[in-house]
């Protein structure tokens, strides 16, 4: 009888694993809009998925991951700010994709993918986002050290031999699996709020990375399930639930951190 | 004055166009093992962009750079390239990338660069000073080849910059590494050096050993920033 809220929060937890350890790499590297972006931009893979009859995940995959990394390439070309270009690619991949929306005749199975219920996770979703956790898992804490170096200084692990290139494009396909796999069951609101939020919050009170990320999973494993178990007393949206439990949070850190003064 | 055989680096005629602009041209000359090189220039003249050219972050439009294989370069780039926001001590930071324990690493080395009570704390939380330190010991905990050290002095006090120089020298002794160093310090580049290159619009302006090039010409290369470095015993 409740097994959907059970899938929701095992679902949920994955997504919050997934998200929240890349989403501090994402803030480290001061790219907190990627996350955004790469939802945003999954729209337009999912027109045209639905277009081409594609599988649309596959679609998203594939379209963030060609944009991203025609971001990175630009980026290395000119000086400009990494922000600006992803506003650059968010807006284009919105453009293009209404337009290819609103070529197409039925357009009504887009919806199931923009707007996805974290409550309607099935068992093969939930296998998926494990799946996906797992490679992520296991891309960062295979290359942690490289990683965190890049983050520290790009030009210093280059000269120690690092493929800065290889790893930021690496970093950009893993974190556009994740979204595809994530936007028909989180939708566009929740996939930042679960990278980014608590990764903020982690920043105030972590004194190492892997502190950092073990504060920010904690932190949205349970606004997950509060936002959840509050989703089922009141007839919101889960996502907009969790997402508002990760402000609290860093609201009450916040309020803590004032009172006692701590800096 | 090292024997300037065999080199570790050797730059061919290298050149670097940006935005239509030449940032460096015709550059060439080598870099021995257990040698010092410091590059002196105005602020544009295009050091650090010859800097980045030695390790391979910058791509040269024209000529061709030949590296022994092999070769190990540790990189201390200017201070405010720092990325902060990420949570590491000191201790973590130190030997970060490198199989290296901290039980194994040289901590008389430590002590030297006054760092042995800052190891605990974040490496955000450090002056500037404190962090060029900090890159110092990474680099020679990591044992290269080769430092690269753009501006190592700056945002360190004057007693500090000496104990600093005498060190580099003291482990270049020791661990048989060449230095190519970017410094606006007169006294550096006349004391410590082994071969000066003075850089001017990207090119080679004066080169040499420093009591061989004209003292003139290395100090109206360095003209903008001499006031605040001049320290000529």
């Amino acid at each position: 009888m409740y097994d959907f809220i059970i899938y929701g929060l095992i679902g949920g937890i994955g997504l919050a694993f997934s998200l929240s350890i890349l989403g501090n790499f994402i803030v480290w590297k001061r790219m907190s809009y990627i996350g955004d972006s790469i939802a945003h931009t999954s729209l337009l893979g999912i027109a045209l998925g639905v277009l081409t009859s594609t599988m649309p995940e596959i679609m998203i995959i594939i379209v963030c991951f060609v944009l991203s990394s025609a971001l990175i390439l630009i980026n290395k070309r000119f000086n400009i700010s990494k922000d600006s270009l992803l506003i650059l690619n968010t807006q284009f991949a919105l453009a293009a994709g209404f337009v290819i929306i609103s070529l197409m005749q039925n357009n009504s199975s887009l919806y199931r993918y923009l707007f996805g219920s974290i409550l309607s996770i099935k068992l093969n979703d939930i296998i998926i986002i494990y799946i996906t956790a797992a490679v992520v898992f296991l891309y960062v804490f295979s290359n942690w050290q490289k990683l965190l170096l890049m983050t520290i200084n790009e030009d210093v692990a280059i000269s120690e031999g690092i493929n800065a290139l290889r790893h930021d494009i690496i970093f950009v396909f893993v974190l556009s699996t994740v979204i595809a796999f994530s936007i028909k069951l989180a939708g566009v609101l929740l996939i930042p709020s679960l990278s980014i939020i608590p990764a903020i919050l982690a920043y105030s009170i972590a004194k190492s990375p892997l502190q950092s990320m073990a504060v920010s999973f904690i932190a949205a494993a349970s606004a997950v399930i509060l936002g959840m178990i509050l989703a089922l007393y009141i007839n919101v949206s889960p996502s907009a639930l969790i997402t508002l439990s990760l402000c609290s949070f860093v609201l009450l850190r916040v309020i803590y951190l004032s009172l006692f003064r701590v800096k | 004055m090292s024997q300037r055989y065999n080199p570790l680096i050797q730059l061919d005629n290298i050149g670097y166009i940006k935005n239509s602009k030449p940032l460096l041209a015709n550059i060439s000359f080598q870099v021995r093992k257990n040698e010092i090189i410091t590059i002196v220039g105005k602020n544009g003249a295009g050091k650090t962009t010859l800097c980045k050219t030695l390790i391979g972050i910058i791509k040269p439009s024209t000529g061709k750079i030949i590296k022994q294989d092999g070769l190990k370069i540790s990189y201390i780039p200017q201070i405010n390239d720092h990325n902060v926001l990420v949570p590491i001590r000191v201790k973590d930071f130190i030997l970060l990338n490198s199989k290296k324990k901290l039980e194994t690493a040289d901590f008389g080395l430590i002590q030297q660069l006054n760092l042995e009570n800052s190891l605990n704390k974040l490496f955000k939380d450090l002056s500037g000073g404190e962090k060029q330190k900090v890159m110092l010991l990474r680099a020679l905990l990591l044992c290269p080849d080769i430092i690269i050290l753009d501006e190592p002095a700056s945002n360190i006090d004057f007693s500090s910059r000496e104990d600093m120089y005498s060190l580099i020298n003291e482990y270049k002794g020791k661990n048989n590494f060449s230095v190519i160093m970017v410094s606006h310090d007169l006294h550096m580049v006349l004391k410590n050096t082994d071969w000066v290159l003075c850089l001017n619009e990207g090119k080679i302006g004066c080169s040499g050993v420093p009591s061989v090039v004209n003292e003139n010409e290395i100090l109206k290369t360095i003209s903008s920033n001499y006031k605040y470095y001049n320290h000529k015993d």
